[in-house]
């Protein structure tokens, strides 16, 4: 189990795109634009916090583990990697999740048809070799609840003193 | 919706390999095992290690949902389930996207197909299920609970229990839980559809249109299970859902406010009508067999949910201590 953790680990953390990132390069602009219109979408349609965070955690780790150059001649393909994590994290975690259609609304700047968007997410989720289950800070928290609850029912009082 | 339409075919699958992801070419195929609305399974060989395994083609339909949610979801629960009574996922593979030279106006359209491998396994249950000794029903039922019980302490409920989806093998040594394309995580509180598990096998709860239950539906399906393996017949073989609900309730007995609190706030409690005798006489069939068995069946079917016994408890009933 830990292997796998640290295997995920390692490709999200590769040094290269870490270092890319910092020196402001294309994908650092990329990545602040794709969060900026995930965000937007999942006050659209009243996403929960994790799907966000798993779309920008599969934008992550499929831009760390491909050479994806292509952004400066192919703009609307950063745009379709974003709709494609996005519908993927919307289908792994929300109850009623739009079409991939329906999914691109407040102003993209490019606009794909269902077939392209199916053949990206496939491309996202062979990349990142079927692990969509990531472990984020949102696993630890009913943890936590339940211990500063001394395993008690959690109840409304308590969440809104958090 | 506005923007610029991206070009068509501008995304090409066969110019794309997907870092260390195999293909279906490193399998040989040897037959075909079943079909169904997911898709067609096929027995296949490793072409490297020459292990035997079991190809489940994805079903791409070309709705707007993309990529299925139901298959996401499956993959999601198989890969966090690790136990030895539960399917194992090996990996998932895809067919090269050039197999499709052949012209034709949508070429461009092709995407490669998905298969999941899965372990390779003898035969489902079914084919068993009306002709095993009691010292191998005992053995299989075991097996059955144990994972069940790993799925529901995992939080996951497998909602379509039946003989077809129990996979065995080792000379009918080794049972396992298979098919979880139905199956979901779940939460205490948690609202789910009504329509899944085998018309036979669904319980009373889901029958009357209770959208909010939990692991006593899997159970359910298990007792019907365990009372076909002695009887050597299906249990509740309805034809309808009216039909199968008063197939159980001849049984069982019909339900009320004091076997069942709450039962009568159920969606279609009031399209029911009892039907005589409305005494439970589940035991009356099973006269002829283990009394130990026919107790845990007995608590299995038990018409409320919340006072059927667990697959824990199920394990350690008089049943299961007891030597042949």
């Amino acid at each position: 189990f830990m292997e796998k953790e640290v295997e995920q680990m390692v490709e999200t953390a590769r040094g290269e795109y870490l270092t890319k990132l910092s020196n402001g390069g294309i994908e650092l602009s990329c990545r602040i634009a794709a969060i900026d219109w995930i965000c937007k979408v999942q006050a659209y349609y009243s996403f929960g916090p994790l799907c966000a965070y798993l779309a920008v955690n599969y934008l992550d780790r499929f831009l760390s583990s491909v050479e994806f150059s292509v952004t400066n001649d192919m703009p609307w393909m950063q745009q379709l990697l974003i709709v494609a994590c996005l519908s993927l994290a919307a289908k792994m975690e929300e109850t009623a999740a739009p079409g991939t259609l329906d999914l691109q609304v407040c102003n993209p700047e490019y606009v794909f048809d269902a077939e392209t968007i199916h053949r990206m997410e496939i491309i996202v989720l062979t990349t990142l070799k079927w692990r969509m289950q990531a472990v984020t800070p949102f696993t630890y928290i009913g943890h936590f609840l339940d211990k500063i609850n001394e395993g008690n029912r959690i109840t409304s009082e308590l969440i809104s003193r958090c | 919706m506005d923007g610029e339409e991206a070009p068509p075919g501008a995304l090409n699958l066969a110019d794309y390999a997907p870092a260390g992801a195999r293909t279906v070419d490193c399998f040989r195929r040897i037959r075909k095992i079943g079909e169904g609305t997911y898709g067609e399974v096929f027995e296949a060989m490793d072409i490297i290690t020459g292990e035997r395994a079991a190809l489940k083609k994805i079903k791409l339909d070309d709705g707007k949902e993309g990529f299925p949610r139901q298959i996401l979801r499956e993959i999601k629960l198989l890969k966090k389930l690790d136990h030895e009574n539960i399917i194992r996922l090996k990996e998932i593979v895809v067919s090269p996207g050039t197999a499709h030279g052949a012209g034709g106006s949508d070429d461009y359209m092709y995407r490669g197909d998905i298969y999941m491998v899965f372990e390779y396994m003898d035969h489902d249950l079914k084919k068993v299920l009306h002709h095993s000794t009691p010292s191998q029903v005992k053995y299989y039922m075991e097996q059955l609970l144990k994972g069940l019980h790993y799925c529901h302490v995992n939080n996951v409920l497998h909602r379509d229990i039946k003989g077809a989806n129990l996979l065995i093998s080792g000379g009918g040594k080794l049972l396992k839980l298979a098919d979880f394309g139905l199956a979901r995580p779940f939460t205490r509180d948690g609202s789910f559809t009504n329509h899944v598990i085998t018309l036979w096998y669904r319980p009373p709860e889901l029958l009357l249109g209770a959208t909010n239950y939990a692991e006593a539906v899997d159970i359910w399906s298990v007792g019907c299970i365990f009372a076909e393996f002695l009887l050597r017949k299906p249990l509740f073989p309805g034809r309808t859902e009216q039909e199968q609900l008063s197939k159980i309730f001849e049984l069982c007995g019909f339900p009320n406010e004091e076997n069942w609190p709450g039962v009568s706030k159920l969606p279609l409690y009031k399209t029911i009508r009892p039907t005589t005798p409305t005494k439970r006489r589940l035991r009356d069939i099973f006269h002829n067999f283990d009394s130990h068995a026919v107790d845990l069946i007995d608590r299995m079917l038990i018409l409320n949910p919340t006072e059927r016994i667990s697959a824990h408890d199920a394990l350690c009933a008089a049943y299961f201590i007891t030597k042949m």
